[in-house]
């Protein structure tokens, strides 16, 4: 009887402990935030170390012990102050442009967006969601860059459940390309729902350009 | 007997009161510091919110002021200077107002009316830069928009004073009204319901002219589907004309018939063909090979010859570059030695089978038309004369590019040299005005012209 009870008032706590700690941690398990962004630019760091024949490791956009090493051993070679962080200084001694790295970083935002919001979509849906994106970026009701189209609070549902924090895969990237490049399947559309699922009925008074895939585009 | 049972229960029960007691209060710390951490999330992204907005009220109070400053002054450098500010205000106000939560659209009118100031103020400066003054119509337009900024300017002052009083953006932004957000709800009186916004007719940035182009390039009769298909299917020779499956319509800028094509290898086409004389007009499918077996000069042959087959002839490559396993090939027409800018292709080719994989010729239609083209006026040596003489000079050519606000001018190409960086020069044939200059960045995606 006795431990009867025992095991059942332990039971009971161990489902509360295991359910009140996976809440917590589900309502507290935002800080994966990967730090991507600078993986294009490690890369290039990388492909210039191993040319000037400092780095030996695999060209992974990844800062770890052997990219530090050999960061440092290129400062002390080229009197920069050996601190092992690729500044400004570092970066311009060896020949890396800090400019490139700003419309790469556009396309891996769109690519982001586009994998976040259109993964499951044939190829040209995706291109479209890009191009959309861009089309706003020139639209005058919308911000005039394309992180401040992205981020617009509310504009998209994946990037406002968090969804845009999704690493993006080789179509999104392809895509995003291809509306850079002005590709634009839906000739200047600034808006897409899918009729299944869209909760606002102001959408539905937009005038249709083009249905592709699960997406009517509209302007 | 019977006590020992009952002492036994009332310890068992003691145990198990302590252990759910113990259970309850761990709960009641969790939920307090999860509470705790999202009142704290909460408050910085009140903070953002709430920057934003006085920002966004300095620089609407600013633009206000600097217009009533305008509409009195009598000096043309005077104007212009202040024209230039209120067109960074705008701008200004237009980043602010965009990062602030209201629900999509629920603005449009006044963002697309901050964005035109912006543009319509920054093309009256380059107006009086150039020597011209103000007409009387540009004068009451200016009062118009004046009239609306300082209705905004009230409004906002109006919202600010709530939020002295606790209003809090974030919370508002949360509660849904319909398809709006309280918030959106709350500003909508600034989105033409209280407002009138002036209509700005200008050439500019944001202008009308800019978004509604007409096609110059497609004064053909309509044709029928059928004949579309026919004709996408003389286009992609590896593809059957009956393989293609009609996926429906669109009606933007262009009308198109949309054709799709699937294969069991994981082939997806997606092609449109235009309505009026069933041209292709884009094309794109994913790469699925990772190979490289082809050489760019053979992927610049198959792009001539797929655009050829399309019915447009007397094209030349004027830019190609490799992005992975895919050569990007950009062409335009060549009429008399001249190179037509506007009217570019782009052809997207895969390095493994040859494969067209892209194809883009909406600036073509959209641009291309029968041109007068005057003859240069400024020989090639004079022009030589205009470009920076640090740059080395490697190649010259006579182009027709576009610049903005639908202008097309004749200019010396000049590809250029500098410290390892290729840059292009554009002096204008006729009258050696340096129109442009784009430089070669070279980045992890391929080569960019910037």
């Amino acid at each position: 009887m006795k431990s009867k009870l025992f095991i059942i008032s332990f039971l009971i706590l161990a489902f509360i402990l295991v359910g009140g700690f996976s809440t917590y941690f589900i309502l507290n398990n935002n800080s994966d935030v990967v730090q991507v962004a600078t993986a294009s630019t490690n890369k290039s760091v990388q492909s210039r170390l191993k040319d000037l024949g400092y780095y030996t490791g695999n060209i992974d956009g990844i800062y770890g012990p052997l990219t530090r090493s050999a960061v440092i051993n290129f400062q002390r070679d080229y009197g920069l102050s050996v601190d092992g962080i690729v500044g400004p200084e570092t970066l311009g001694a060896l020949g890396v442009s800090n400019s490139t790295s700003q419309s790469s970083s556009d396309l891996y935002l769109l690519a982001k967006c586009v994998y976040a919001e259109a993964r499951g979509e044939p190829y040209v849906g995706q291109v479209a969601v890009a191009a959309v994106i861009l089309n706003r970026v020139e639209s005058p009701e919308f911000p005039n860059t394309i992180s401040g189209v992205i981020y617009q609070p509310w504009a998209f549902t994946a990037v406002h459940d968090g969804q845009i924090n999704l690493e993006p895969n080789d179509t999104a990237y392809q895509a995003a390309k291809d509306a850079l490049n002005g590709w634009d399947p839906t000739y200047g559309c600034l808006y897409y729902y899918n009729p299944v699922t869209a909760t606002s009925q102001w959408i539905y008074s937009r005038q249709v350009v083009v249905t592709i895939g699960k997406h009517v585009f509209a302007i | 007997m019977e006590t020992v049972e009952v002492k036994k229960t009332n310890r068992a029960l003691t145990i198990a009161t302590i252990i759910l007691s113990i259970a309850v209060i761990t709960l009641g710390i969790l939920y307090g510091i999860s509470i705790s951490s999202s009142i704290k999330y909460q408050t910085s992204l009140e903070n953002v919110y709430q920057k934003n907005f006085y920002e966004l009220v300095d620089e609407v109070n600013n633009a206000e002021t600097k217009l009533n400053k305008i509409l009195v002054s009598n000096s043309n450098e005077y104007r212009a200077k202040l024209l230039k500010e209120v067109s960074k205000n705008a701008n200004e106000a237009q980043t602010r107002l965009n990062m602030l939560p209201y629900s999509i659209s629920g603005l449009s009118d006044t963002i697309t009316f901050v964005n035109k100031l912006s543009g319509y103020t920054e093309t009256l400066a380059q107006n009086l830069d150039n020597g011209k003054s103000l007409s009387n119509d540009n004068v009451a337009t200016l009062e118009k928009v004046h009239n609306s900024v300082v209705d905004i300017k009230k409004y906002l002052n109006t919202m600010s004073k709530q939020m002295w009083d606790g209003y809090s953006i974030t919370d508002s932004s949360l509660k849904m009204d319909g398809d709006y957000n309280y918030l959106t709800r709350k500003l909508t009186a600034m989105n033409g319901a209280d407002v009138e916004y002036p209509t700005m007719i200008y050439d500019g940035p944001f202008s009308d002219s800019q978004l509604n182009k007409e096609v110059k390039g497609l004064n053909f009769t309509d044709v029928s589907m059928e004949v579309a298909k026919n004709n996408l299917g003389k286009i992609l020779t590896d593809i059957p004309a009956e393989d293609l499956n009609f996926s429906g319509e669109s009606n933007g800028h262009f009308q198109t018939y949309d054709f799709t094509y699937q294969n069991d290898e994981g082939k997806y086409i997606f092609a449109q063909m235009t309505k009026k004389g069933g041209k292709l007009l884009t094309l794109s499918c994913p790469n699925i090979y990772n190979n490289k077996k082809i050489e760019l000069a053979n992927a610049e042959k198959i792009a001539i010859d797929f655009v050829n087959r399309n019915g447009i002839n007397d094209v030349t490559v004027v830019w190609s570059d490799i992005v992975g396993d895919d050569a990007y090939i950009n062409l335009a027409p060549k009429i008399s030695g001249v190179i037509i800018y506007p009217d570019l292709i782009k052809v997207k080719v895969d390095l493994d089978k040859g494969d067209v994989l892209g194809y883009e010729a909406s600036s073509y239609y959209m641009n291309h038309t029968e041109r007068k083209i005057l003859p240069a006026r400024l020989s090639e040596s004079s022009a030589r004369q205009m470009v920076n003489s640090s740059l080395k000079i490697k190649e010259c050519k006579l182009a027709l590019i576009p610049l903005e606000y639908d202008r097309e001018v004749l200019c010396y190409e000049f590809t250029c040299n500098m410290e390892g960086s290729t840059y292009y020069v554009y002096i204008n044939a006729l009258n050696g005005v340096e129109e442009n200059i784009l430089k070669v960045v070279n980045t992890d995606n391929g080569n960019l012209l910037m």
